[in-house]
């Protein structure tokens, strides 16, 4: 500070321009001509129109020509897809089709080995009693390892929208695993003999699950629309799914997440059977009582028969009915 | 103009005959080909201008699609290739914006 109040002179200072640090942006964003074109341009207003050799024409078009090609081949190679990727592609495709033949196939022979042991299974008890077979028959079509053809009713729920193709398809309008659980339920309260969704018939060890979006029953991913089928008698299936409030639910689902839904009497209904179920406990008929009267021809042919459940599981409940 | 006739007919070579491009120079493909346009377009430009010159335009063209190359190639050899390849693309495209501009107020007068 001086005496008479007056700031004091600063130096001159010579400033650059403000965006002297960003040559490199002012470069690009202000001249972005090439400037050989300017330079060229000037010596050719020096020295009058430059005379070109025959030589120097020849390599300029060749260069031309050269970078045109090189340009196009570029262009055209970014624009097609890739070989590698589409090659794998299809490697996993050919690999799903094969694979899905072998399921098929697999699935194909085990209905027939279930078929044959069927016919094993009521030549070696034919013999033996009507009563054991009908009760094996009766069983076999409570625990749904035996196709079973009546009347009854088909319930079917259909995605809302697109269902799981779109991609639009959010989660609230798909049909959700407990809606299937919920509808079975009713079915089974109201004396449903036999129920199936999409012709994967339910057992007493089925379960209706989901992983993701997808609907599994026993493992099975379904597709939309969902037929729920049940044999049994209509009407009392009918009231059930009143009385239990899945036809409320149902409505529900259809004002609030569009999801459409149905119910239909039908007088013919048929259902596939389950391959055998797994054994997991088995016991010889008879054996506690001692009463069989041809001892030699049973013992074999239970032998023979052991592997089908449905024998020995309906065998231990009648032991322990009894 | 002979430049500009002489690339054209490459192009129609090059639709015609379909070269296979070597794998090696793939990953150099998508900035080259930016390069390439960077250097069409500042051609247009210096014809507009009334600048035009075939060696100034083949050269720059020839240059800029080798050094963008290579410099995806250094990239590539560092391990900064994607950024290097992305401050390649900003850097062209401005440039390209900017001479489309210039062809646009030559061609438009706006």
């Amino acid at each position: 500070m001086t005496a008479d109040g007056t700031p004091p002179q600063k130096p001159p200072v010579r400033r650059g321009p403000v965006d002297a640090s960003m040559t490199l942006l002012n470069e690009v964003m202000h001249r972005p001509l090439d400037p050989g074109y300017a330079a060229a341009a000037a010596a050719r207003a020096a020295d009058g129109t430059p005379r070109r050799t025959r030589g120097g024409v020849v390599l300029l078009v060749a260069l031309a020509v050269l970078l045109g090609v090189v340009t196009t081949a570029a262009a055209i190679d970014l624009r097609a897809p890739r070989p590698a990727v589409l090659e794998a592609r299809a490697t996993l495709e050919q690999e799903i089709t094969d694979r899905q033949a072998q399921a098929d196939a697999l699935a194909t022979r085990s209905g027939e080995l279930s078929a044959q042991i069927g016919t094993l299974q009521d030549e070696a008890l034919g013999g033996l009693s009507d009563s054991v077979l009908a009760d094996l028959a009766q069983e076999g079509a409570l625990t749904g390892s035996q196709a079973v053809e009546g009347a009854g009713v088909i319930v079917t729920l259909d995605d809302a929208g697109g269902g799981l193709g779109s991609d639009d398809a959010s989660s609230a309008s798909l049909v959700h695993d407990s809606d299937l659980q919920r509808v079975v339920n009713a079915l089974w309260s109201g004396g449903a003999e036999a129920v199936a969704i999409n012709d994967q018939r339910l057992t007493g060890l089925s379960a209706i699950r989901s992983a993701g979006d997808a609907i599994l029953v026993d493992l099975q991913p379904l597709v939309a629309p969902y037929h729920v089928e049940a044999v049994g008698d209509a009407d009392a299936m009918r009231s059930a799914l009143v009385r239990t409030g899945a036809s409320d639910y149902l409505r529900l689902l259809s004002s609030q997440y569009g999801i459409e839904s149905s119910v239909a009497a039908q007088s013919r209904l048929a259902l596939p059977g389950r391959p055998t179920p797994t054994l997991y406990f088995a016991s010889v008929p008879g054996a506690p009582v001692d009463s069989d009267p041809d001892p030699a021809g049973s013992g074999t042919s239970d032998e023979d028969t052991a592997p089908p459940a449905g024998t020995d599981s309906s065998d231990q409940r009648q032991e322990s009915v009894e | 103009m002979i430049a500009v006739v002489g690339l054209v007919v490459g192009v129609v070579a090059g639709l015609v005959l379909q070269p296979q491009v070597p794998v090696v120079l793939q990953p150099y493909l998508p900035i080259a080909v930016v390069a390439a346009l960077d250097a069409l377009f500042g051609g247009l430009r210096a014809m507009l201008d009334g600048l035009f010159d075939d060696k100034v335009f083949l050269v720059s063209f020839l240059s800029n699609v080798v050094v963008a190359a290579l410099i995806v190639f250094l990239g590539d050899q560092l391990g900064v290739g994607s950024q290097l390849s992305t401050a390649v693309v900003v850097v062209l495209g401005i440039r390209i914006f900017s001479n489309a501009a210039a062809i646009r107020r030559h061609i438009f007068k706006a």
